[in-house]
């Protein structure tokens, strides 16, 4: 096989994670830990299926992810920030939610085909570069927007005030606070704005990669996206790099897959899994980090009164 | 945050359960399904009948051993998310030891071998993650959970391979075990599962009020230099409380093979280790809260079932499930905030 076309595979596996890794990097870089990234990705891919089933544009659907990911996050960030429930059980919570809404929303919708999915671009004389031609410029936008993203958050955290106050978020949200800074404000605009792009993520699983709906069509994805956060220490551009990767080996296992080697397909079907077991023993390894090196404040809510 | 008392703790459950049922009701309304009807047919299901009972007796049994152990480990400050996983790997080591059994073998030394290899699976598997934490302090909460996927894979695979079923090939089932391995289930077809459940919600009861292990634990959990300053060896205690959650979970995973499946089968649990979380935090660590929580919880389950019939998909149990959990904490949460009626400002208090 050519290695063009399993780059192009990879990144095409890669996408969703890099959506919702993306998405939990930058809420727990404003200090809260989301673990329902699996529910709100479901909640995405439901929402976009059934948002192109009703219009007819896989667009639309993918703003219908992105609207119905906001909300989720919106009602988690009220329990989380407001209500000050703790992070991690509300975070499980919603993994449930997700899965349980998504599946009830979705029932009707089990097995249809697709009214309209997404389309990889035609750039003309691009996409014949050669292997930039067919890994990149041959995709489909919301692939070609994974890999942007990084690239843009990195420049934000570092190069603009508002990305030093996101950054200040999950460290010292007293002293955001002390400047005048709206802590709760903001912390609601990113757990808002990163389940957004989690539920991007999802719509990619259901216009683009399946696409179709299907029952817990993220398979674990979520939970992976997570530990993406972890590997790649809260930075976008090393965070990108380990979707990349996973996407390498889900393209690789699917790839074997079809050449009909001698192995059972469970046990390509567990390498996702074993790889973020190794990923994340590598990384415990190699950095003797408090707790896994994340923002300081991260889990916490902000309580002023507790100042 | 100050503890309430029982009569305000018992308030605040009823406000989160009827907030419960009107998110409940709403979400039905919306996508066109009568609440009341819906809700009845539910309870029906759950509690109905004697056999709707015992079949939701049946679900309570792994979900409460789950949240027993999931409840043991996060007194060591542990969070398992891996019950579903242990509970499948207890289930195999259960299976494969039921499937091995020659033939005339005593009954009694059949469900021993069954419930001890649902024990050791279970907890051989969490101890892959407790080994990780203690040596490579790898975060339990993401290694745990990744462990679930292997091992339902694992299932997966031996049911549709080397231990699928002659008889049912197209059905990803082992054979039957032999009635050597099976639990008995004298009254009104529970199973002896049920006892063992109220066993392990006892024990942990003991190891609340009478066990030096269960003061380690606390201590290694809520203040982890106290205790090695106080001569508590952290990492080893809360190492042994995840293997011991993931024993629990396994004997689940065994009763449910030795007991209501009767065969190791691909899809084996509903979420059961998960369910058993969401009870964990509800009952907030008491063994009697756990097993009320359990048997709800199963109800939500069975009743979200047998609404399949009535087109009204039976996800809503999961649904109800979750926003049940998140309103009683939001209850509890809230419980902070009073307000104050008539006190002027700078008044003195």
């Amino acid at each position: 096989m050519s290695l063009e076309f399993l780059l192009a595979a990879a990144l095409i596996s890669s996408t969703p994670l890099a959506y919702a890794a993306l998405g939990e990097l930058v809420i727990e870089r404003a200090g809260i830990v989301n673990l329902g990234v699996e529910g709100t990705m479901l909640i995405g891919a439901v929402a976009g299926f059934i948002g192109a089933q009703i219009t007819g544009s896989a667009w639309a659907g993918v703003l219908a992810a992105l609207v119905c990911g906001a909300l989720f996050g919106g009602a988690f960030a009220m329990l989380t920030i407001t209500a000050r429930l703790d992070q991690v059980v509300a975070g499980l919570a919603f993994t449930v939610l997700g899965r349980g809404l998504s599946s009830y929303i979705g029932a009707g919708f089990v097995g249809v085909p697709p009214r309209a999915v997404i389309h990889k671009l035609n750039l003309g004389v691009l996409g014949h570069v050669p292997v930039l031609g067919p890994v990149i410029f041959g995709q489909d936008p919301l692939v070609l927007g994974a890999i942007l993203l990084p690239v843009l958050l990195s420049l934000y955290l570092r190069f603009t005030r508002m990305g030093l106050v996101l950054m200040a978020l999950g460290e010292t949200p007293e002293v955001v606070d002390s400047l005048g800074i709206p802590v709760i404000l903001l912390r609601y605009a990113y757990v808002i704005s990163g389940s957004a792009l989690m539920g991007v993520g999802g719509a990619y699983l259901s216009l683009a990669y399946i696409p179709s709906w299907i029952e817990n069509i993220t398979a674990g994805r979520g939970w992976i996206a997570i530990a993406l956060v972890i590997f790649g220490t809260w930075r976008p551009l090393w965070v990108f790099g380990g979707a990349v990767l996973f996407g390498l080996v889900d393209a690789v296992r699917f790839r074997v897959q079809l050449d009909n080697y001698p192995v059972d397909p469970h046990f390509l079907n567990m390498l996702p899994y074993l790889a973020t077991l190794l990923v994340l023993a590598l990384v415990a390894r190699s950095r003797a980090h408090g707790r896994l090196g994340g923002p300081a404040a991260l889990g916490a809510a902000y309580d002023r009164e507790r100042r | 945050m100050t503890t309430p008392s029982r009569a305000e703790s018992a308030l605040r459950v009823v406000i989160g359960t009827i907030a419960t049922f009107v998110i409940g009701a709403l979400l039905l309304v919306l996508t066109g399904h009568n609440p009341v009807f819906a809700f009845a047919a539910m309870f029906r299901g759950a509690f109905g009948s004697i056999v709707a009972f015992a079949s939701t007796v049946d679900k309570a049994v792994p979900i409460g051993l789950c949240a027993i152990g999931i409840s043991l480990a996060y007194r060591g400050g542990l969070w398992n998310i891996g019950a579903e996983g242990q509970f499948y790997f207890g289930a195999f080591a259960a299976a494969g030891f039921g499937l091995s059994l020659p033939e005339n073998v005593p009954h009694a030394l059949g469900i021993a071998g069954v419930v001890a290899c649902g024990l050791a699976g279970g907890a051989a598997w969490a101890a892959i993650a407790a080994a990780a934490k203690v040596w490579l302090r790898v975060n339990e909460v993401l290694s745990t959970l990744m462990l679930n996927y292997v091992a339902i894979l694992w299932v997966d695979y031996l049911v549709s391979g080397p231990w699928a079923d002659p008889v049912t090939f197209s059905f990803p089932y082992s054979p039957e075990l032999p009635d050597a391995a099976r639990l008995p289930a004298p009254i009104a077809g529970i199973d002896l599962g049920a006892v063992i459940t109220l066993l392990a919600a006892a024990a942990l009861y003991a190891v609340d009020r009478g066990m030096r292990w269960g003061y380690e634990l606390r201590v290694a959990g809520d203040a982890p230099r106290a205790a090695a300053y106080g001569g508590i060896r952290a990492s080893a205690v809360t190492a042994s409380a995840l293997v011991a959650a993931g024993a629990l979970a396994g004997l689940a995973g065994a009763i449910e093979v030795a007991g209501t499946t009767g065969r190791l089968q691909s899809g084996l649990s509903p979420g059961y280790g998960f369910i058993g979380i969401l009870v964990a935090w509800l009952a907030r660590s008491s063994p009697l809260g756990i097993i009320a929580g359990s048997v709800v919880y199963a109800g939500l389950l069975n009743g979200g079932f047998s609404l399949q019939v009535s087109g009204v998909p039976s996800a809503i149990g999961t649904v109800l499930q979750a926003v049940l959990l998140v309103c009683i904490l939001t209850t509890f949460s809230l419980g902070r905030y009073r307000l104050r009626f008539g006190a002027a400002v700078g008044e003195a208090p």
